[in-house]
């Protein structure tokens, strides 16, 4: 049972880190409207930007705000400089572009960095043993982490004008603009947000594993899988999506086999999907 | 006098659709707008609020020519108008879609967050403030956390007059706010606008419901095919022969 | 943009025409002969690809220098698998179809060779590799027996695991395998060898790449309470799980190969978790003449010592041995024959040489058997070598040799 439990806190963590991957990718998708494959890139380029802002400042904190930023700021000037001029083509051409993008930035860091691994340098620790359960102090941390970059999502759009705007546009464009919500404000904000998130989820994966030109691409699926059984567009669902899968994948594994639990979660997905199209917090879109 | 329409004309190939209309609304004034579909109301409205170009006429507003402004230029300025079919956003709160509303959100970024959370935060009390007051006038606190999507057609036209007010507007032009609405909202809306009227607030209303129109209005302006056919108060234009002519085909009320 | 039927069809012989146009403007001259040097220049192999790469160039030089092979010049051409088959296959393509190549040199991971393999045999053109896995000896994957590996295969790594657990004691051995042909190969070749010693292993887990936690997988390893785990791993998994393992507090050795015990490993863990860790290599013949030129060609072309990368001294003698071959079938042999003299040039029986040059000149006199940096390749039947194993010990963040075995 205590094996159980563990594995689900292993799956838990993962599921953390796959969430905000995930949440990264519905956003955009929500607000911009098109399913955006740099996100595991902007991922890789957080991670590298943290460690190079802890090894320059001495601080891990400090670093991940560097990341944070020049995730924030990759997402900026891709929009600026790609998806702008995409809005009025179809999703599939912006899909196509963010692709593009992705390989830029990953061939970018390979140039820059090389393509052999780097690791974060972190104390090693004994875990720490609740009830007979062994818990990783570094995953707490990291949940910690993770759980703080959603509640300040969430904040942000809930509870502050522009974060109310980029819901609105997420439910109609249209209207927005009629309203007199500036578009291109509110999508310089998206892509900073998404761009920031997706930063930080590159940075605990990082953490965790190492950091490699092709991490965050490696992850594009699990991400885009945990969007979709999320309910595409909607922020909560993406994160506890990811969650689930985490969780249900690793404690499968007794019986399915660490060769097969990938397939599992592709199977939890395809399951929910026939039951529930819209996915578990997905709202039926019309199309107006 | 706050709106003023004068001699706006709009033509497609040959056809006036507006043709030398001419017409005004005092700053606390219910005027309404009738005659048959085609006579060219909706496009009267879109002159007046800038969503199409007049081939010539003038539109003034509180003493200033508006002719060479632009739609949002004349909702900043002030001028509003609803649609026939509300839209709202449908997964945003209804408190939600009146703040949404709200003007002077303008220069509120992303990094105004992080950088002047004490400024944003004062804001989205005031903004919210109004938003409460807003909906406790339109008798809409009751559903003020309910997705805008969930209300009733005439709850969402109560929203949508929400929106317009959420503007600072000072003139509301409405079409056809009563259409698909129970006789009973038809009276909540009409003490709405009344009170609004009360408050300085002038409101243009296009309609098909005589009844509830006539009892709202104290003007009444009559188009057929592009002109004005008859002005005045709503009794007296309602019995004009021409009228019952172009708009009732002849037959009697 | 509507293209019409004329277009279309003229567009289309067009195409067609292109191979036929290659072929009259690049056919193998009487003075080339042209080889592909494919390797990982990035990805997991990437430590090593750059190095094999240079190592290519500078063997076809010396070689060139020396007059040439068979009356021939080495033309080169280099390209970068990625350590991924997709694009390995896209480079071996090219290479074919455009670069006109004879022979690739110096494909590394296991799944690319196993890609690229069918079309080089297919192309009639010889593929010389460093992979392990055990499928690259037999058909179909060497059907023609047109592959030579200069590695050891994972299979005999394997084997060289179980020797060293033995002698080192171990009785409860658990594996933990990378999910491709060579990390099963490895731990595969290892069970294989340890049950025909008499022994168990406690437990085998296969684990998938790219996964955000190994933290199952080893449970499921440890729960078996093993004395040492044998890995079949890459450097990325490895530093994963031996950070992962470290946290647990569980005292268990390890027998990793050399290509994930290395230094960026320790680089990466630091010496604590990597103290006592076991890194088994094939190792170069280390002795030889041959070692001395390709050590002073690689100190030349990187910097770095020759020992520094196995794979190099293997890339070297790729060269070398291809061009002795060349030499021994005579001017304007094609490649059948050319491989059929691939044996003869290198194993067993006649004057045992060190260089190209040194092999030339023998040649005339009769029978040579070039004894390579990699080792004193001699081809079996499947085209495998017998490389010796270092075993190495890492002590204090520093990997050192203790000593070499044989199988």
């Amino acid at each position: 049972m205590t094996d159980l439990l563990e594995l689900a806190i292993a799956g838990l963590m993962s599921g953390l880190v796959i969430g905000l991957a995930a949440l990264a990718v519905t956003l955009v998708f929500g607000i911009a409207r098109f399913a955006n494959a740099a996100t595991g890139d902007t991922m890789t380029l957080g991670a590298y930007a943290t460690l190079g802002g802890t090894a320059a400042t001495g601080s891990l904190i400090a670093g991940g705000a560097i990341g944070i930023l020049a995730g924030a700021a990759a997402g900026v000037i891709a929009y600026a400089t790609v998806f702008r001029k995409l809005e009025r083509r179809s999703p599939v051409a912006a899909l196509l572009a963010s692709i593009g993008v992705g390989f830029v930035i990953r061939a970018g860091l390979g140039l820059v960095y090389g393509h052999g691994q780097q690791v974060f340098q972190l104390p090693l620790v004994r875990p720490w043993r609740v009830w007979g359960i062994r818990i990783q102090p570094t995953d707490l941390e990291i949940a910690a982490a993770a759980l703080a970059t959603l509640a300040a999502v969430f904040l942000i759009l809930h509870a502050t004008p522009i974060g109310r705007q980029m819901r609105a546009v997420a439910d109609d464009p249209d209207l927005a603009r009629v309203s007199g919500i500036a578009p291109r404000r509110v999508m310089i904000a998206l892509w900073a947000l998404a761009g920031g998130v997706a930063a930080v989820a590159g940075c605990l994966l990082g953490i965790k594993t190492v950091v490699a030109p092709e991490m965050g691409w490696d992850m594009l699926l699990p991400a885009f899988a945990a969007a979709i059984l999320g309910g595409i567009g909607h922020p909560v669902g993406a994160v506890v999506a990811g969650v689930l899968l985490g969780i249900a994948q690793e404690t499968a594994t007794p019986w399915v086999g660490f060769t097969y639990k990938i397939a599992l979660s592709f199977a939890v997905l395809l399951l929910v999907l026939l039951v529930r199209p819209r996915g578990l917090f997905g709202r039926i879109e019309g199309v107006r | 006098m706050t709106l003023v329409l004068s001699g706006l004309t709009k033509a497609y190939g040959g056809l006036r659709v507006v043709d030398n209309v001419s017409l005004s609304v005092p700053s606390d004034g219910l005027v309404g707008v009738i005659g048959p579909n085609g006579a060219g109301k909706s496009t009267l409205f879109s002159l007046a609020t800038g969503f199409l170009a007049a081939d010539s006429g003038t539109v003034s507003f509180d003493g200033r020519d508006l002719t060479a402004v632009a739609a949002t230029g004349r909702a900043r300025a002030g001028m509003v108008r609803t649609f026939q079919v509300p839209r709202e956003f449908t997964h945003l709160t209804v408190r939600e879609n009146l703040m949404a509303a709200a003007p002077g959100q303008a220069g509120e970024g992303l990094l105004a967050v992080f950088f002047r959370p004490g400024a944003i935060a004062a804001e989205e009390r005031a903004i919210a403030a109004r938003a409460d007051e807003t909906l406790a006038f339109l008798r809409l606190d009751a559903v003020a956390a309910t997705p805008a999507g969930r209300l009733s057609g005439g709850q969402k036209k109560l929203l949508e007059l929400g929106r317009a007010l959420m503007t600072g507007a000072r003139l509301i032009l409405l079409d056809e706010p009563f259409a698909g609405v129970n006789p009973v909202l038809i009276e909540e809306l009409s003490a709405r606008i009344r009170d609004l009227a009360d408050r300085g607030v002038g409101f243009l209303i296009i309609e098909h419901d005589l009844r509830a129109l006539t009892r709202l209005v104290s003007t009444l302006h009559v188009m057929d095919r592009g002109r004005l056919i008859a002005s005045g108060a709503p009794a007296a234009v309602l019995a004009e022969p021409a009228v019952r002519d172009a708009y009732l085909g002849g037959a009697a009320a | 943009m509507s293209i019409d039927r004329r277009q279309t069809l003229a567009g289309l012989a067009g195409t067609l025409a292109l191979p036929l146009l290659g072929r009259s403007a690049f056919a193998q001259g009487a003075g080339t002969f042209r080889i592909g040097a494919l390797n990982p220049v990035t990805g997991s192999g990437s430590p090593y690809g750059t190095g094999m790469q240079k190592m290519i160039l500078a063997a076809a030089e010396m070689v060139n220098a020396a007059g040439g092979a068979g009356g021939r010049m080495f033309e080169v051409f280099a390209e970068d698998t990625q350590t991924n088959p997709q694009a390995a296959v896209l480079a071996a393509k090219k290479l074919i179809e455009i670069n006109k190549v004879q022979a690739i040199l110096g494909t590394w991971a296991s799944g690319v060779s196993l890609a690229v393999i069918p079309l080089t045999n297919d192309a009639g053109a010889i593929l010389m590799h460093t992979s392990g896995a055990p499928a690259l000896s037999v058909a179909p994957s060497n059907a023609k027996g047109l592959g030579y590996r200069f590695q050891a295969t994972n299979d005999r790594f394997g084997r060289a695991f179980a020797e060293i657990a033995q002698k080192e004691g171990f009785k409860r051995p658990a594996t933990m395998a990378f999910n491709n042909a060579s990390g099963i190969g490895n731990t595969e070749g290892f069970r294989k060898a340890w049950e025909a010693k008499g022994g168990k292993v406690l437990e085998a887990v296969v684990y998938e790449p790219n996964q955000p936690s190994y933290r199952a997988e080893l449970q499921k390893v440890l729960a078996a309470k093993p004395d040492v785990i044998v890995t079949g791993s890459y450097l990325a998994d490895t530093t994963i799980i031996l950070r992962e393992w470290f946290q647990t507090g569980d005292a268990t050795r390890w027998i990793i190969p050399g290509w994930a015990a290395n230094p960026d490993l320790v680089k990466a863990l630091g010496p604590d978790v990597t103290e006592g860790l076991f890194s088994v290599d094939s190792i170069s013949n280390e002795e030889a003449p041959s070692f001395q030129m390709y050590d002073a060609a690689y100190r030349k072309a990187v910097g770095q010592p020759g020992l520094s990368n196995v794979y190099g001294a293997m890339t070297w003698d790729m060269v070398v041995t291809l061009a002795l071959a060349m030499e021994a079938a005579g001017p304007g042999a094609d490649v059948a024959a050319i491989n059929a003299k691939m044996r003869d040039v290198a194993n067993p029986g006649g004057t045992k040489v060190y260089s190209f040059a040194e092999g030339k000149a023998a040649l005339k006199a009769g029978k040579i058997n070039y004894e390579g940096a990699s080792s004193i390749l001699d081809f079996d039947a499947a085209g495998d070598v017998t490389p010796d194993f270092g075993v190495s010990v890492i002590s204090k963040g520093k990997i050192e040799r203790r000593y070499v075995t044989k199988i």
